[in-house]
């Protein structure tokens, strides 16, 4: 289905930009603002891809995933526009991603500490960025591996290395909240 | 379900896209097949629970863009990407002061003065086919005309703004100072000081900026900077300007040398420009004029100018006085 719009857009139909607008802008939108917190900024960048999209559109290149071709386009847009007042405009080795965790009720239960859930949110913060963006782009935006691995610019084989590093650290973090809460239960019990 | 998940540890697992699917959506289908995947192996239950809490734990605070956001940002992109058509020029454009004559040879010499000079301040230069000129404009700018090319400007306000009209092919070396405007049928190009090529015939806009920075606008408002060395054409399918590219110096506005060079041209831009520099017709088939060639001819007589075009494609020509026949 993709080929099929991709190729419509290529041969000038309008009808196929507003379609992928359609499908696409509002995650795209979403995955921006996690580069920037000006949402004009990172709404001008969309426009402006778009607007490109058309222009150049009988130069445009095959692709496998429209998603993947939007995501890669916008991510570099929105750090070019964040960095436009450092000195270079690429982007810093640590990673520019930034997101706000919320903490899910069920996770440990109902009887779930505050003091558990800060440690939660704390060991989420304690991902490194590129870290935190693996995991968002896997759960959040419906893009394989390969495609992953395209969008943040790394080899295949880093990227699951990455999202590995990252889904570990959780979960040594959520074993020890376990042990924490049984061993909390059972003082309270003794 | 295959079985491969027989190998998977609680990470895998948090990472297969149909159980992300059923952990984050309850997506029914994959809820169906992980549920019973889950009773033939209960020895897995811890595991599943595992990668559930780790894909549970990963919650990013998500603001929704509201639908006026969404649809303002679509408005802006289509207003930037309307279509518009563009008229091309007609095939052959009478001289504004051709078009003048009949009623001027009605009127008297003296008024005939006194009308241009008074009430039609409008400064009209125009080659016929077969002619080139060069002419200095009020500031020193200097220009050259190439033929079967029609220029306009206003010497009287001159000084306060700079622009001419243009309709065929002409080469600008522009004086330093205030904005200098060639405006076309097709497009408009603006510069400082600078020298560039301008082309806008029937069906063609191209520009090539040869030193300084040239902005050149079409009817669409398709806009292109360009600088020494680039050039950018109407991409008459798009509407738009071509992104700036590269050009070879050795084959580009070389019409002031007499020298025509065309890549990958149509041999309808060919035979025109032919029918220009040496004011002859060409009769030939629309299939002919469609095709492609990369070519060159030079000023010095139409023979060998027909013969250097045509016997690579293996076309005969047959010349009768002004008609030249190509088939």
């Amino acid at each position: 289905m993709d080929n099929h719009l991709w190729s419509d857009l290529k041969a000038g139909k309008k009808a196929a930009l507003e379609r992928i607008y359609a499908d696409h802008a509002s995650v795209l939108l979403k995955y921006g603002r996690k580069f920037s917190a000006d949402s004009q900024l990172v709404e001008d960048s969309l426009q402006d891809l778009f607007i490109e999209l058309w222009k150049n559109r009988e130069g445009l290149g095959n692709t496998d995933s429209i998603r993947k071709y939007l995501f890669v386009a916008l991510r570099r847009k929105v750090i070019r526009a964040v960095s436009g007042s450092r000195l270079s405009s690429k982007e810093p080795e640590e990673g520019l991603f930034s997101a706000v965790f919320d903490i899910e009720q069920e996770l440990i239960g109902e009887e779930t500490e505050a003091e558990q859930r800060l440690q939660l949110q704390k060991a989420l913060e304690g991902l490194t960025k590129r870290q935190q963006e693996i995991l968002y782009l896997k759960y959040y935006s419906d893009l394989d591996y390969n495609q992953i691995a395209e969008i943040m610019d790394l080899n295949y084989q880093s990227a699951r290395n990455l999202a590995f590093r990252a889904l570990e650290a959780l979960r040594d973090a959520m074993l020890l909240l376990i042990i924490g809460f049984l061993w909390m239960l059972w003082v309270k019990l003794s | 379900m295959d079985d491969n998940y027989a190998h998977f540890s609680a990470l895998d697992f948090a990472q297969e896209p149909s159980f992300i699917r059923w952990v984050r959506t309850g997506d029914g289908e994959a809820a169906v097949a992980w549920q019973r995947w889950l009773s033939d192996h209960p020895d897995r239950a811890e595991d599943i629970a595992q990668a559930r809490r780790l894909v549970l734990a990963y919650r990013v605070r998500e603001e929704e863009p509201a639908p006026e956001t969404l649809s303002n940002i679509w408005s802006a992109i289509q207003a930037q990407t309307e279509d518009a058509t563009i008229k091309p020029l007609k095939t052959t454009r009478t001289p504004l002061v051709r078009r003048l004559l009949p009623y001027a040879a009605a009127a008297s010499a003296a008024l005939l003065v006194w009308f241009f000079l008074a009430y039609n301040p409008t400064k009209v230069v125009f080659t016929e086919n077969a002619q080139q000129l060069a002419l200095d404009l009020p500031d020193g700018s200097r220009v050259n005309v190439n033929a079967a090319t029609e220029l306009t400007y206003q010497p009287k306000t001159w000084k306060k703004e700079r622009r001419v009209h243009l309709e065929g092919e002409a080469f600008f070396q522009v004086e330093k100072g205030e904005p200098f405007i060639v405006e076309t049928s097709l497009g408009e190009v603006e510069v400082l000081g600078t020298s560039f090529n301008v082309k806008a015939r029937e069906g063609y806009f191209e520009v090539d900026c040869f030193t300084g920075k040239v902005r050149v606008t079409n009817q669409n408002g398709s806009k292109q900077v360009l600088n020494p060395g680039q050039s950018t054409r109407i991409d008459f399918a798009s509407g738009a300007l071509t992104p700036p590219a590269d050009y070879n110096p050795e084959l580009t506005a070389t019409w002031r040398e007499g020298k025509f060079y065309f890549q990958d041209a149509t041999l309808k831009e060919v035979f025109l420009e032919i029918s220009r520099q040496y004011d002859v017709e060409i009769k030939t088939t629309p299939e002919i004029l469609r095709r492609k060639t990369t070519t060159f001819f030079e000023l010095r007589n139409l023979d060998s100018a027909l013969y250097k075009v045509c016997w690579p494609m293996q076309l005969d020509t047959k010349r009768e006085g002004k008609v030249v026949n190509v088939e």
